[in-house]
């Protein structure tokens, strides 16, 4: 019975991991978003789970939360999805290449080995149905299946080279200055919210207590939106 | 001559040396493990002095920023590198027992292949399981870190500064 049920999560595993082994750039490139996601749920349920911040304050933070999740996984997607087409292009139009493939490439010429245009903005299919014309043409010009599998293998690492390129200038570059800059709207807001707030006449008291708990949440704030985990 | 230089610039190609190759083809099949450490290792390179150098907030709060920007990276990559290589090498048991088996016979039918795929799988499952850890092993770890850096140094969260 549990087989039973466990039967499809486990072919969707099998199915998805075969495509990912064939295919490795993109694989790291979906498992390090949904690894972001995944820690922005975690977040989310950690401040849910948190009886020591009140309901109202859970209504600013987890907004907050999801947003900043939004523009991890946004950005990290779309620096990462770039910097991956760089290293396929660079390898398809014949600008960086592996030796056995150079060499078929000059006894063809180069041009008609590396004819297409690559660039940032161009679809994975593209980029697949050319890998698969140019694998054909070098195994049927040297006879030889593995000067082909060769050339396969060194496109596929340059893609996955440049994809973590991008992805550490994503995570460790971008994403923290965009993360400081939003934490400091947030902390202004939360300022102007504070003098607006601040009642004029009241007991000492009175003020001193709103001023802790506000200064409270702002550092909380503050310290989780310029300090998210990776 | 590619195989004396790393990279040669001929006819306006930049060829690698086999050298190169191999290591362009290792990094082609680097497992969610070793991503995740080599991400790590940058991230301390960086993310201390991004927040070090954020002036949108006062000098007390960018010390303890920092400290717990490290805390957590070391952390986070401590834990996420290795729940990874156990979940891979949970998943290389699962593969080579017979019980997850790829969908292409080109992986299965070759050695190699099949441990790259178990990798994946590994890197996989180990995505799955940040969802755990990160409530059992790096909130608590984290907090830990925090308590020890903030004693050692004596750091207080301070407050803004900037209108």
């Amino acid at each position: 019975m549990l087989y039973r049920c466990l039967y499809p999560i486990k072919t969707s595993i099998q199915r998805y991991c075969t495509k990912g082994t064939l295919d490795n750039a993109n694989f790291l490139k979906v498992t390090g978003a949904l690894g972001w996601v995944l820690s922005g749920i975690a977040q989310v349920g950690a401040i849910l789970l948190n009886n020591n911040i009140p309901n109202k304050e859970k209504k600013f933070l987890i907004p907050q939360e999801i947003l900043d999740c939004v523009v991890n996984v946004s950005t990290f997607l779309f620096i990462t999805s770039k910097a991956e087409n760089i290293g396929k292009a660079l390898v398809l139009s014949g600008k960086f290449l592996n030796k056995s493939a150079f060499d078929v490439a000059q006894k063809l010429k180069p041009e008609k080995l590396f004819n297409g245009k690559f660039g940032l903005n161009t679809s994975k299919k593209e980029f697949d149905a050319a890998l698969n014309i140019i694998k054909n043409t070098i195994a049927n010009q040297t006879n030889n299946k593995q000067i082909a599998q060769e050339f396969s293998d060194f496109y596929k690492g340059a893609g996955v080279i440049t994809s973590l390129i991008g992805s550490i200038i994503s995570g460790n570059i971008v994403t923290p200055i965009i993360r400081n800059r939003l934490a400091a709207v947030y902390q202004n807001k939360t300022h102007r919210n504070k003098e607006l707030v601040k009642p004029q006449n009241t007991t000492i008291q009175t003020t001193s207590i709103s001023h802790d708990t506000l200064n409270k949440y702002i550092s909380m704030a503050q310290n989780h939106y310029s300090n998210m985990k990776i | 001559m590619a195989g004396i230089k790393p990279v040669t610039k001929i006819d306006g190609s930049y060829v690698v040396s086999p050298g190169v190759q191999n290591a362009v083809k290792r990094l082609g099949k680097i497992s969610g493990a070793e991503q995740r450490l080599i991400m790590g290792i940058f991230a301390l390179s960086t993310q201390p002095l991004i927040d070090y150098k954020n002036k949108n907030v006062d000098e007390q709060t960018r010390k303890f920023s920092v400290a717990r920007t490290v805390v957590k990276i070391i952390v986070g990559t401590t834990v996420g590198t290795l729940v990874r290589l156990g979940t891979v090498a949970a998943a290389r048991k699962l593969v080579f027992s017979g019980k997850l088996k790829p969908q292409k016979s080109e992986i299965a039918h070759s050695l190699t292949r099949l441990n790259d795929f178990a990798k994946t799988v590994g890197t996989f499952l180990g995505v799955l399981a940040v969802v755990v850890t990160n409530f059992a092993l790096d909130m608590p770890l984290c907090k830990l870190g925090m308590d020890l850096v903030v004693k050692k140094f004596n750091l207080q969260p301070g407050e803004d500064k900037k209108t």
